[in-house]
């Protein structure tokens, strides 16, 4: 190996020392680029401080006569309060055509980084199967009626059955029921602080994006969703006078999405595949941290 | 062979350094993002009721001024469409005007006579009523020139019946089934007056 290094031409021998020597730089890179955020030594003379960067984002809602904003995360969190949702109209239910106050926003809940936001809202009807209906096949007591003395693996299947009847009767997501009976209301000609996406919107689907950058630790200045109504056109629905809607639930679910502020563009076609330019004309500026 | 070799390791090297800076560039493609979601139902529920109407008659004279109301709960009701029969009596000296604000229509052919057939001389209001709102008016007037001659007591009865809107064979246009009769609202001719005059046995003597 060596004797064939050495019988090499002169300019064939740079050539290698050179490769080498790149290797050798790349391979220090790899090396020193995580060593950045590593602590290398501690001692009583010397603090070192580091700070880890972390981005985040939560939604908001604020229902009804609500004086300020509740953050709201997981399932079954959006429109639990009736009473504030529905106020006169409790013990009646959704009225047609009337607007219940229901505002959707977002926060910013990093420590230190300024963010952009996407909002994307869906609405659907849900039906359930009601508990008193849940068979016991359905829960699997079938074979467990018969005993007289029942064991305590027997009073855990009872229970286990018990779990399973309940989440039957949990709202599901119901597509025959038409999502277009269901409105929201919003600034549809952009003019606040939300630019609506019509393009990538559905009868079931609302997108919407901040036009400013969001700072560390603000609210959206005002909120995507300021209302939400059942239409009257639920009454023509020719499935509504079968009783398709005679036991159902309104659905409502929403997501936030954010992106950092630098080479947001960019950020936000990767992460998201969506060319936010195209809502320039809107008013949204995402391509400097404003 | 010697040069095989040092091509061999050029181009091992070159692989290694491209390795590495893809290894190193590679972590320049992660962007900060993050996800939050919530979601939550509200219970709803709407079971429609059976369209229901009433008359509201308001006395003018001997007359009466008509109009009908859906009277169905504004939630669970559903809209209504609406004929009305104005039945008179046929007696001598005793002259009837039927007069309908716009709205109103009648079956080609149909004239609000006073014959009673099951589908004669029915006024359809054309448009669906929605709960709680109402027909535009109907107003009946009686005009006796000479109250000598008619010497019987008489009614004036008004009849109506409603129906679920749905639509035509083709769903072209709104259509009612009053009483088994399809009736769509498209084919119904414009109403606007009618008069039922007689000459009294003494007039002229």
């Amino acid at each position: 190996m060596m004797r064939t290094i050495e019988n090499l031409s002169l300019q064939k021998k740079v050539l290698l020392i050179v490769l080498s020597a790149g290797l050798v730089g790349c391979l220090a890179m790899m090396v020193a680029s995580p060593a950045r955020a590593k602590l290398e030594f501690f001692s009583p003379e010397y603090v070192a401080e580091i700070q880890q960067t972390h981005i985040g984002v939560v939604l908001t809602e604020q229902t009804g006569a609500e004086e300020v904003s509740r953050v709201v995360s997981g399932d079954d969190q959006l429109i639990q309060d009736q009473a504030a949702l529905l106020g006169e109209d409790l013990d009646e239910g959704v009225q047609f055509d009337k607007m219940y106050p229901e505002r959707l926003s977002v926060k910013n809940v990093s420590d230190d980084m300024d963010e952009y936001v996407r909002l994307t809202v869906r609405k659907y009807w849900a039906t359930a199967a009601p508990l008193a209906s849940v068979s016991a096949d359905d829960m699997g007591l079938a074979t467990i009626a018969a005993v007289e003395e029942p064991t305590s693996s027997d009073e855990d299947a009872v229970s286990d059955a018990m779990e399973k009847a309940a989440e039957l009767s949990q709202p599901k997501k119901d597509t025959s029921l038409n999502p277009a009976h269901i409105a929201l209301e919003f600034d549809g000609n952009n003019e606040g602080d939300w630019v609506f996406s019509a393009e990538e919107s559905t009868d079931e689907r609302l997108v919407f994006y901040y036009k400013q950058v969001l700072k560390a630790g603000e609210e959206a200045a005002s909120p995507a969703v300021t209302g939400i109504a059942v239409s009257s056109s639920l009454r023509e629905d020719p499935a509504a006078a079968n009783g398709a809607y005679a036991n159902c639930y309104l659905g409502l679910a929403a997501q936030v999405d954010s992106v950092q502020v630098n080479n947001a563009v960019d950020a936000a076609k990767s992460a998201w595949g969506v060319d936010v330019t195209q809502f320039e004309q809107y008013g949204l500026n995402w391509t400097d941290e404003n | 062979m010697k040069r095989t070799i040092a091509k061999r390791l050029g181009a091992i090297l070159a692989l290694a350094i491209a390795c590495s800076l893809f290894a190193v560039a590679g972590t320049a493609f992660a962007y900060y993002t993050d996800t939050s979601r919530a979601t939550g139902t509200l219970s709803f529920a709407y079971e429609p009721d059976e369209p229901h109407t009433d008359i509201e008659e308001t006395p003018d004279k001997l007359g009466k001024v008509i109009r009908v109301q859906n009277t169905a709960n504004v939630r669970e009701g559903v809209p209504a469409l609406v004929r009305v029969k104005v039945i008179y009596p046929n007696i001598e000296g005793v002259n009837v005007t039927i007069t309908a604000e716009d709205g109103w229509a009648i079956q080609e052919g149909n004239e609000p006579t006073s014959t009673d057939g099951d589908n004669a001389g029915w006024l359809y209001f054309t448009s669906p009523v929605d709960p709680q709102e109402f027909t535009s008016q109907i107003k009946v007037d009686v005009d006796i020139p000479n109250a000598d001659v008619v010497k019987q007591d008489f009614d004036i009865i008004v009849l109506q019946q409603c129906t679920s809107v749905s639509s035509n064979s083709d769903g072209s246009s709104v259509a009612g089934n009053f009483a088994g009769l399809m009736v769509s609202m498209d084919s119904l001719k414009a109403f606007d007056r009618y008069e039922h005059i007689t000459v009294a046995s003494g007039e002229g003597e």
